[in-house]
C-alpha cells in the first residue's frame, strides 16, 4: 500500500459530508482513556498515510504523514542527535503505541514542558484535510511565519475536530551532550517551594516530578553547565538507565500511580505553579511542570474543582469530556463549523455540552 | 472628516458620551500622526481616533461602531511595518496606547500582566529587579507595544532559542467584534479545548481586541559572548551557520549582512566591521559562565575551519555593544545610501540562502536597482533592501514589482512571504502566491467565526479571491493557472 494516501482520506471525507455520516480519526488509538465516545462515529483510519517525507536536521525540522508512529519519529531524531523538546507521550496499552497526528491533535506534552516548550509551540506546519474534503496547507518548514492566520498551531490539542492532519512539521532541538538526574528526600510542599528557587534561576533544567515523598530534578545540557548547576542544587545523583526509565515511565504515564484501578478517581490540574497544593495527602499527588502541571487522586469532584477555580487553574477529570470555558466554547464552535461546516469529525471537545 | 450619514453622525454622538476628555480625536492636526504606522508610503486620513482609557471603554466602542457599521481599526505604537494599523477613511482608529499599566510582575510564577499599551522593554525593565526577563526583542522594542506584538506575532534577533511571542505569550483578555470579553489562558501551561491564543498571535487585529496580555519571564542567563566574523563568500558564512546548528549548538542569535549592509552600517555606527568582508556574521552566545567560554570556543573553530578572514570576540558589555551596534542600526544606515528603501520579509530554509541571493543578485541586474541584505541567519528571515528614488518616475513601482519578485523566490523554494513583519495591506498580492483558493477561504471562514459583523481591521492581512484573479503578472505553475474558477478580464 502507498505510503501517501491523501486520495483516499479525501475521498472517504467526501464520501461522509455526502452520506451525512460521522467520522472519528483514528490513528492507534492509544488515547481511548481520554477520548469522549462517540458511539455514532465510524473509524477513519490513518495509520497507512505515513512515513517522513523531508528530514534536513541542520534545518532543525522534520516533516512527515500524520500516521507515522511517534516512536518511529522519536528513532529517526534520535539516530541524528535530535529529538522534540516537548517530549510528547505515547500513551498506549502496548509499548511504542502513538501516531504523529494523534500526538499533535490531543496536545500532550512531557515532563520538559517549561523548559522545551509545548508540542504546539513547535508546530510550524500542517497539511490539513478539512470536512469539506480539502486539502489545505497552512505554515511551513520556517522557523518564522506569519502569512495568514495560525491555522497550523490551532491543530494542536484540537482532538481532530476540525480535520484530519494529512503532515505535520515541527520545530526540532539538538539533544543534549549530558545529562544528570538528581533526587532528594522531600515532602511536596518544600518540593514546590524548592522549585520557586529554581525557577528564577537560569539553570539547565529539563524535567521535574514529586512523588512519593522524592523529588526529581533532570538537568541536562553542556557539561560544565550541568557539572557547575549540579554543585548548586544538590541531591543525590541516580544512575542513567534508571533515571532514563523513572522519565519515560512518567512521560507516558506508567508510574505506579497513573496505574492503581483501585485508586480514587485520576485528575489533571494546570495551575500557576506556584499556587499553594490543595489541602489533601501528599501520598494521592504527583507534580510536574515545577508545580504547573498536577496529578490528583481524588474521588470529590467538588473539591478538586473549587480548589482548581481558586488557584485560577482548571481541572480535568481524566475519562471524562474536556471542561471548556463557556465564555469560549462559543467562539470554538464557531470555528469548528468553519472548518468543519457538516460536523462529521466527531472529537473529544464536545462545544455544545460547555454550552 | 470624510463621512456625514446618520449612522456616523449617532456614533459619535455616542462615542462623545462613553470617552473622557482628551480621548477622541476628530481635528486634521490630530489626526495627522494616524494616518499611517511604520510603513509610511501608505497613507490615508481616519474618520477619527479613539483613545480609550479602560477595557470598559474598548467594549462601549465596539458595541457603538458595530452598531453602526463602522470599520475599527486597532492600533499600538504604530512601528508595525506592513501597513496593519493603515485608517480606513470612514473608520475609527482604536489605538491602545492609554492602556498602558504594568499590573503586576509576579516573580513567584515567573509572569507579567500586562495592559495592551505597555511597551516591550518595559516589561523586561520592570522585571530586572527580580533577575527576569521578557525574552522576544523585536528590534522596535522601545518603541513597539505588546499589544502589538501580540498582533504582528512579533519576532526579534534571538527567536531560534527564545521563540516568537506566541511561545512567550500565556494569556490575553480579548473583546471580541460582538463586544464580549473572553479570558484566555493566564499563568498556567496549558488550556482547554481550541488553542485560541496560538490563533490569536499575528492575527493582525482581526479577530479581536487584546486589553491584556500575560507574558512569561525567564531568568536572565549568567553570561554572553558576541562573536563578529568576515567571510569571503556568503556560501562559507551559510556554510558555518549550518555547521554550527549541525554541531547541536543554538546560539541566542546569529545574524548576516552582506557587504552592501556591512559597509552602511560600519560607516554609519563604527562598529569595528571589516570593510572587505563579502559576508559578516554576528553570533551571540549565552548561557553559565563555563559554557559559554566552551561554546565560544568549540564556534571559533567551526568558523576558521570554514575560511573565516576576519574574528573578534567580545566578552565584556561594551564591546558586545560595539558589535550590535552595526547591525542594529544597518536599516537607517542604508537609508543613507538612497533617497528610499523597500524592507522585504521572506523567510527561506537556511539551506537555500546561496541561491536566494543569487536570485536576488539576478532581479538587481534586471531591474537595476541596488539590494543590500540583512539576514536572521538563525531562523532563515530574509530582510532584502531595495534602494530606489521614489523622486524618479516608475522607481517606487518597480521596486515594489522586484519585492514581489523576491517573496515569489523564497514561496518556491519553501519559504513564506512574511517571517515577521505581518501581511498588513503591504503582502496582501503576494499572499496569492502563496495560498490557493481553497486556503483564502478557510482563513475567511476562521474570520467569519471570530468577527462575524466584518468590521475589525477590513481589508487586511487577507487578499480577496477577486484581487488574486486580477493580479496582473500572475504565474502559472505547471500549466495550472490559479484561481481556475474565477472570471478574468
Amino acid at each position: 500500500m502507498a505510503l501517501d494516501q491523501t486520495v483516499q482520506l479525501a475521498d472517504a471525507v467526501a464520501t461522509a459530508v455526502a452520506e451525512q455520516r460521522r467520522l472519528r480519526i483514528v490513528g492507534h488509538d492509544s488515547k481511548q482513556q481520554w477520548q469522549w465516545p462517540s458511539a455514532d462515529a465510524e473509524p477513519l483510519d490513518l495509520t497507512h498515510h505515513s512515513g517522513v517525507i523531508d528530514y534536513q536536521p541542520t534545518e532543525l525540522v522534520i516533516t512527515a504523514r500524520g500516521g507515522t508512529a511517534l516512536a518511529e519519529l522519536n528513532q529517526v531524531l534520535a539516530e541524528q542527535g535530535q529529538k522534540l523538546a516537548s517530549e510528547p507521550p505515547l500513551l498506549g496499552a502496548e509499548p511504542n503505541q502513538g501516531t504523529l497526528a494523534g500526538a499533535v491533535a490531543c496536545g500532550f506534552s512531557g515532563p520538559a514542558r517549561p523548559w522545551g516548550g509545548s508540542l504546539r509551540d513547535a508546530v510550524l506546519g500542517v497539511e490539513l484535510l478539512n470536512g469539506r474534503g480539502e486539502v489545505l496547507q497552512f505554515g511551513g518548514q520556517v522557523m518564522k511565519n506569519v502569512a495568514g492566520y495560525d491555522a497550523s498551531r490551532l491543530q494542536a490539542g484540537a482532538w481532530g475536530s476540525l480535520g484530519v492532519l494529512l503532515n505535520v512539521s515541527l520545530r526540532v532541538q539538538p539533544l543534549e551532550a549530558c545529562t544528570q538526574t538528581v533526587q532528594f528526600s522531600m515532602s511536596a510542599v518544600a518540593a514546590n517551594q524548592f522549585a520557586r528557587t529554581l525557577a528564577q534561576k537560569n539553570l539547565p533544567l529539563t524535567a521535574d516530578c514529586w512523588v512519593d515523598g522524592r523529588y526529581y530534578l533532570r538537568l541536562a545540557g553542556h557539561a560544565k553547565t550541568v557539572a557547575q548547576a549540579l554543585e548548586f542544587v544538590g541531591g543525590s545523583a541516580i544512575g542513567d538507565d534508571a533515571a532514563a526509565e523513572f522519565w519515560q515511565q512518567l512521560r507516558d504515564q506508567q508510574q505506579n500511580f497513573f496505574q492503581s484501578a483501585q485508586a480514587p478517581q485520576l485528575w489533571r490540574l494546570i495551575t500557576p505553579p506556584a499556587a499553594p497544593l490543595p489541602d489533601m495527602a501528599e501520598q494521592q499527588m504527583l507534580l510536574e511542570w515545577q508545580g504547573g502541571l498536577r496529578w490528583l487522586r481524588h474521588n470529590d469532584a467538588d473539591f478538586v474543582h473549587s480548589y482548581a477555580r481558586q488557584v485560577a487553574g482548571w481541572c480535568w477529570a481524566v475519562g471524562d469530556c474536556q471542561p471548556i470555558d463557556p465564555q469560549q466554547a462559543w467562539l470554538m464552535q464557531r470555528l469548528k463549523r468553519a472548518f468543519d461546516p457538516a460536523a462529521i469529525f466527531a472529537s473529544a471537545l464536545d462545544f455544545e455540552r460547555a454550552n | 472628516m470624510n463621512i456625514a450619514t446618520n449612522s456616523a453622525q449617532n456614533a459619535l454622538t455616542q462615542l462623545r458620551a462613553v470617552l473622557p476628555e482628551g480621548c477622541l480625536i476628530t481635528d486634521a492636526d490630530g489626526l495627522k500622526p494616524y494616518e499611517t504606522d511604520g510603513l509610511t508610503a501608505i497613507r490615508e486620513e481616519p474618520w477619527l481616533v479613539v483613545l480609550p482609557t479602560t477595557e470598559q471603554q474598548v467594549v462601549e466602542i465596539v458595541n457603538i461602531c458595530r452598531r453602526n457599521a463602522i470599520p475599527v481599526i486597532p492600533r499600538g505604537a504604530g512601528t508595525g511595518l506592513s501597513g496593519g494599523a493603515r485608517p480606513h477613511k470612514n473608520g475609527v482608529v482604536l489605538g491602545l496606547s492609554k492602556l498602558n499599566q504594568i499590573l503586576h510582575v509576579d516573580q513567584h510564577n515567573c509572569v507579567a500582566r500586562v495592559q495592551p499599551g505597555v511597551r516591550n522593554l518595559a516589561i523586561t525593565e520592570a522585571a530586572a529587579a527580580f533577575g527576569l526577563y521578557y525574552a522576544p526583542d523585536p528590534s522596535s522594542q522601545i518603541a513597539c507595544s505588546i499589544g502589538g506584538n501580540v498582533a504582528e506575532n512579533a519576532g526579534g534577533v534571538h527567536c531560534l532559542k527564545y521563540g516568537l511571542t506566541v511561545h512567550n505569550v500565556l494569556g490575553v483578555r480579548l473583546v471580541t467584534s460582538e463586544g464580549e470579553v473572553v479570558e484566555i489562558g493566564g499563568a498556567v501551561y496549558d488550556n482547554p479545548g481550541l488553542d485560541l491564543l496560538a490563533l490569536l498571535c499575528g492575527s493582525e487585529g482581526m479577530l479581536g481586541i487584546v486589553t491584556e496580555v500575560t507574558v512569561a519571564l525567564l531568568p536572565k542567563p549568567q553570561q554572553k559572548s558576541v562573536i563578529l566574523v568576515g567571510f569571503d563568500a556568503v556560501t562559507d558564512a551559510g556554510a558555518a551557520v549550518a555547521e554550527i546548528i549541525a554541531a547541536g549548538i543554538i546560539p541566542a542569535g546569529m545574524e548576516m549582512m552582506d557587504q552592501r549592509a556591512a559597509q552602511a552600517a560600519e560607516q554609519f555606527a563604527h562598529a569595528g566591521y571589516p570593510l572587505d568582508a563579502a559576508a559578516l556574521l554576528i553570533i551571540e552566545l549565552d548561557g553559565s559562565d563555563a559554557e559559554v567560554q566552551a561554546l565560544t570556543a568549540d564556534v571559533c573553530d567551526i568558523l576558521h575551519a570554514h575560511g573565516a578572514t576576519h574574528l573578534e570576540c567580545a566578552n565584556d558589555e561594551k564591546t558586545q555593544a560595539r558589535l550590535w551596534k552595526g547591525r542594529k542600526s544597518a536599516f537607517p544606515a542604508v537609508g543613507r545610501l538612497s533617497p528610499d528603501y523597500l524592507c522585504m520579509d521572506g523567510t527561506i530554509p537556511r539551506a537555500r540562502l546561496a541561491e536566494v541571493l543569487t536570485r536576488i543578485d539576478e532581479l538587481s541586474a534586471e531591474f537595476n536597482l541596488a539590494v543590500a541584505n540583512v539576514f536572521h541567519a538563525a531562523d532563515g528571515n530574509l530582510h532584502p533592501l531595495i534602494l530606489f528614488d521614489a523622486n524618479v518616475a516608475g522607481q517606487t513601482e518597480q521596486a515594489m514589482r522586484m519585492g514581489a519578485r523576491i517573496l515569489e523566490v523564497c514561496v518556491e523554494l519553501g519559504g513564506t512571504v512574511t517571517g515577521e513583519h505581518g501581511v498588513g495591506v503591504e503582502k496582501l498580492d503576494t499572499m496569492c502566491v502563496q495560498f490557493n483558493a481553497a486556503e483564502l477561504q478557510q482563513f475567511f471562514a476562521i474570520k467569519e467565526a471570530m468577527d462575524p459583523a466584518q468590521i475589525l481591521n477590513p481589508g487586511k492581512g487577507i487578499p480577496t479571491l477577486t484581487r488574486c484573479g486580477e493580479l496582473g503578472g500572475m504565474h502559472v505553475h505547471g500549466g495550472h493557472l490559479p484561481f481556475p474558477e474565477l472570471e478574468r478580464f
